[in-house]
């Protein structure tokens, strides 16, 4: 497949999340904000053809190729999306080592029916920065990312036995768990509750304690009680306000000339973007945060409907998708110029909403439609290297990472 | 054991502004690690009279170059920052040349502040807080004091210690005023054009072509020399501040060719003739490589673009214009030859497993830079030298005990120097990326 046959999509309106795919921490000039998502099946695709157009599909089942797919979005500033199979990436550009070998980890990961997940997604991404192929502060910025991953979760399920204990043994209320016992004390005392909530459910103690794992993996995104200060989507959203108020205090300076009325306007529009997504991103944190009030009846839909669970704690990450990128891209601006060249690639990277997103939020339908409206923007010069911008994105790989 | 840390030279005792202390600072100044001469222009900035601890500074200009500190935007940095490109050493700095000399300029600021009184001061107050390096502030600030300035330069008369402070003659001086008249008229317009281009949006010619002209047509009434003089100066100016020179050059040749008025083609004429001049002594082996590779590539927009300029081309011109090619070409080749052996090659050979990051992301930082000067240096007479030095550099670091360095580090450098496709293969061969 050359270049020329490559099918550019005017403008994707994806109806889920999983047709939207997932932004991958691609060092790749050309690749920033690209996602990936995995094939999907031929009834979707079907109708997704009769919706863009895509003539890639036309090929049967057997040709085509690997599960995973890549959108890149606004390609050298054009507008619209290129989809094309991860194999026939060459054909878009020159990957550099580190997103080959992302793209070739992932493949092999992924189970036959398993979805690409944002969790299976960033485990293949830190796998390849430990190997050291976006450098070396991307790849200790991966150890300290598993590392910090690991505690959080330990703390987190430490958390989920405290309410369980608090809520199961009504005199537990009285005489919370303090958080600075004897851990083994703790343990104890949340496994005596764990065990009569299982008793309670009619469930083994085992099952009752692998379930405890799922939502302690669940929750160790959003964060439960002390580690909400420390979790990845409650972090994200502070950078996302702190992003927010810092543009617009530069915007407040930078008034003088059309030039800079024009970034104004392109302040306005991300800064608008970034609070919509950090509204958004709160409502599903707060309300799966919620289920813990009544932990017999989270556990009670962990153990019947587990999908259901994970989905629910899951939404907040999809709806910050792609957003990590953006604010490291204003944090990591020292100057002025460079927090120029930041606003135009800002607003480039802006993720599209998936209509599904209205039935999460209750929102009207159209609402997506209405947010993924763009003003048509100018390609960004960009007269730093190839390698100085791959050295740039691996610096922002390690800030997200971290 | 690792050597005892240098002394920090004492900030303190610039402000005492003691002959001693002073004596002190100057002995230390030339030694000093980057760090700490950072410390020390923030000090003598600090000062409300910096006297001669101003002169301090004057011996480490060519390192404050390359590391610029910031520095606070004072009335005189603010006046001059559209001049900034081609404030000159007066070495460096000829009667009939480009620029103006730096040793002209507290004089001259000086006799604007008397005439601004007030206005002066206020400005000096506005400014507090804000660094030499903040674009859109300058623009801001600048284009009310640019333009009053660019009205009242011109009619002021050499004060009585002129040729006392500079070495030059009353003729100097009006040439000076009016030529920093014309440019710092155009400070906003320049201003305006550097930031659309930062912005991401394409260079607008017709605004260049605007600017020469009017920067010419200024002052026009006081003969072809000075008229040669502005647009030279705004063109370096422009080749300086704008990307594309080529673009640049071919707006001056526009005017060069389209303007019925004699003297106005004359200077665009001498001002392309006076950028080939300043070509003359190009100083690549000494610059910082980004430095190099950014002058490499204007010079080699210059030189690409006077190929396509007819009928303003003579034919001595185009010779001359083609030595040079071959000349700046040597010395990019030599450069190139030089780091690659020095400061890539050399060091990687020494790196063992232990290497430490910091070695590793000097490496990369350093192979990085010289990448982007090779590809600044191509523009100029081809690759096909660069290639076989990265072809030949690649097959010696690949070789299996060329180096110690673990083989991602390897692989990235690999990367940098010759693509991903060759890091790929290395990393095949060695089989020691298991996730791939």
């Amino acid at each position: 497949m050359s270049r020329e046959t490559l099918a550019l999509h005017p403008s994707l309106q994806p109806r889920t999340f999983r047709e939207r795919g997932l932004t991958a921490p691609f060092t790749t000039p050309m690749l920033a904000g690209a996602r990936l998502r995995r094939n999907l099946q031929r009834d979707v695709l079907s109708s997704e053809r009769s919706m863009t157009g895509a003539a890639s599909y036309a090929r049967p089942a057997s040709e085509r190729g690997p599960e995973l797919e890549l959108l890149v979005p606004n390609p050298s500033g054009a507008r619209g999306t290129y989809i094309l199979p991860w194999k026939d990436v060459d054909d878009l550009c020159r990957p550099t080592m580190h997103d080959v070998c992302l793209g070739q980890t992932l493949a092999s990961r992924l189970g036959q029916n398993e979805p690409l997940t944002p969790g299976i997604l960033r485990r293949a991404a830190r796998a390849v920065a430990l190997q050291g192929l976006a450098g070396r502060d991307a790849a200790r910025a991966a150890q300290r990312a598993v590392d910090q991953e690991a505690r959080l979760r330990i703390a987190t399920r430490m958390t989920l036995l405290q309410y369980i204990f608090e809520q199961v043994i009504p005199a537990a209320a009285h005489h919370p768990m303090e958080r600075d016992d004897d851990p083994k004390q703790l343990e104890q005392q949340g496994r005596i509750a764990l065990e009569m909530l299982a008793k309670r459910l009619g469930t083994a103690p085992e099952t009752a304690v692998e379930r405890l794992e799922l939502l302690a993996t669940c929750f160790v995104e959003l964060g439960l009680g002390p580690q909400i200060a420390e979790a990845p989507v409650p972090c994200l959203i502070a950078d996302l306000s702190k992003v927010r108020a810092e543009m617009m205090a530069w915007s407040q300076t930078h008034t003088d000339s059309d030039v800079q009325a024009q970034v104004g306007r392109k302040v306005l529009a991300i800064a608008t973007a970034t609070e919509r997504a950090s509204v958004m991103a709160q409502v599903p944190t707060q309300a799966a945060r919620n289920l813990t009030r009544d932990m017999a009846t989270l556990f009670a839909e962990a153990l019947s409907r587990p999908d259901q669970v994970i989905d629910t704690c899951g939404r907040a990450r999809l709806l910050l998708d792609g957003w990590d990128r953006i604010t490291q891209l204003w944090l990591t601006a020292q100057s002025d110029s460079h927090q120029a060249a930041a606003i135009s690639e800002m607003q480039l990277l802006l993720p599209v909403m998936p209509e599904e997103m209205e039935t999460w939020l209750k929102l009207p339908v159209g609402t997506s439609a209405r947010m993924n409206q763009r003003t048509p923007t100018a390609a960004t010069a960009t007269p730093t290297s190839r390698n100085d911008r791959i050295a740039r994105n691996e610096l922002l790989l390690a800030k997200i990472a971290t | 054991m690792s050597p005892a840390p240098e002394p920090d030279p004492q900030p303190t005792a610039a402000p005492k502004n003691s002959a001693a202390a002073l004596h002190e600072l100057r002995r230390n100044i030339t030694t000093v690690r980057d760090e700490q001469l950072m410390r020390v222009v923030a000090a003598v900035d600090a000062l409300p009279d910096r006297g001669a601890a101003d002169t301090l500074l004057v011996m480490m200009r060519p390192r404050l170059a390359q590391l610029r500190p910031p520095r606070p935007l004072t009335f005189q940095r603010l006046l001059l920052a559209p001049l900034d490109p081609m404030i000159l050493e007066p070495q460096k700095w000829r009667r009939d040349g480009l620029g103006i000399p730096r040793t002209i300029i507290a004089t001259i600021t000086s006799q604007l502040r008397e005439v601004m009184g007030q206005e002066a001061t206020a400005c000096d107050h506005s400014l507090v807080g804000i660094t030499a390096d903040d674009g859109p502030q300058i623009l801001h600030h600048g284009a009310g004091l640019w333009r009053q300035a660019s009205q009242i330069l011109p009619n002021l008369a050499p004060p009585p210690d002129w040729t006392a402070a500079t070495g030059l003659g009353a003729a100097d001086h009006a040439c000076m005023v009016r030529l920093i008249g014309a440019i710092v008229a155009q400070g906003e317009a320049v201003g305006n054009l550097r930031q659309q281009t930062r912005h991401g949006l394409p260079l607008d010619l017709q605004r260049v072509r605007a600017i020469l002209s009017t920067s010419v047509q200024s002052v026009a009434n006081h003969g072809t020399d000075l008229a040669a003089q502005v647009s030279g100066t705004m063109l370096c100016i422009l080749l300086a501040r704008l990307p594309g020179a080529d673009q640049v050059i071919l707006a001056a040749s526009d005017m060069a060719t389209s303007h019925a008025d004699a003297a106005t083609r004359a200077a665009a004429y001498m001002a392309i003739d006076f950028v080939l001049n300043g070509l003359d002594d190009p100083d690549i082996a000494s610059l910082d490589l980004s430095t190099a590779a950014a002058e490499v590539t204007i010079v080699a927009g210059f030189l690409n673009a006077l190929q396509q300029l007819n009928p303003v081309q003579r034919a001595s011109r185009k010779s001359r214009a083609e030595r040079l090619r071959r000349q700046i070409d040597g010395l990019c080749r030599h450069r190139f030859n030089n780091e690659l052996a020095t400061r890539v090659m050399a060091p990687i050979m020494a790196l063992g497993e232990d290497a430490t990051d910091d070695e590793v992301n000097a490496i990369e930082a350093f192979t990085r830079s010289l990448r982007s000067f090779e590809t600044a240096c191509r523009e100029l007479a081809g690759a096909a030298h660069y290639d076989t030095m990265i072809r030949e550099a690649t097959e010696r670091l690949t070789s299996q005990s060329a180096t110690k360095l673990p083989v991602p580090d390897l692989a990235r450098v690999i990367e940098i120097l010759v693509g991903p496709e060759a890091a790929m293969n290395l990393l095949g061969r060695r089989g020691v990326v298991a996730v791939c």
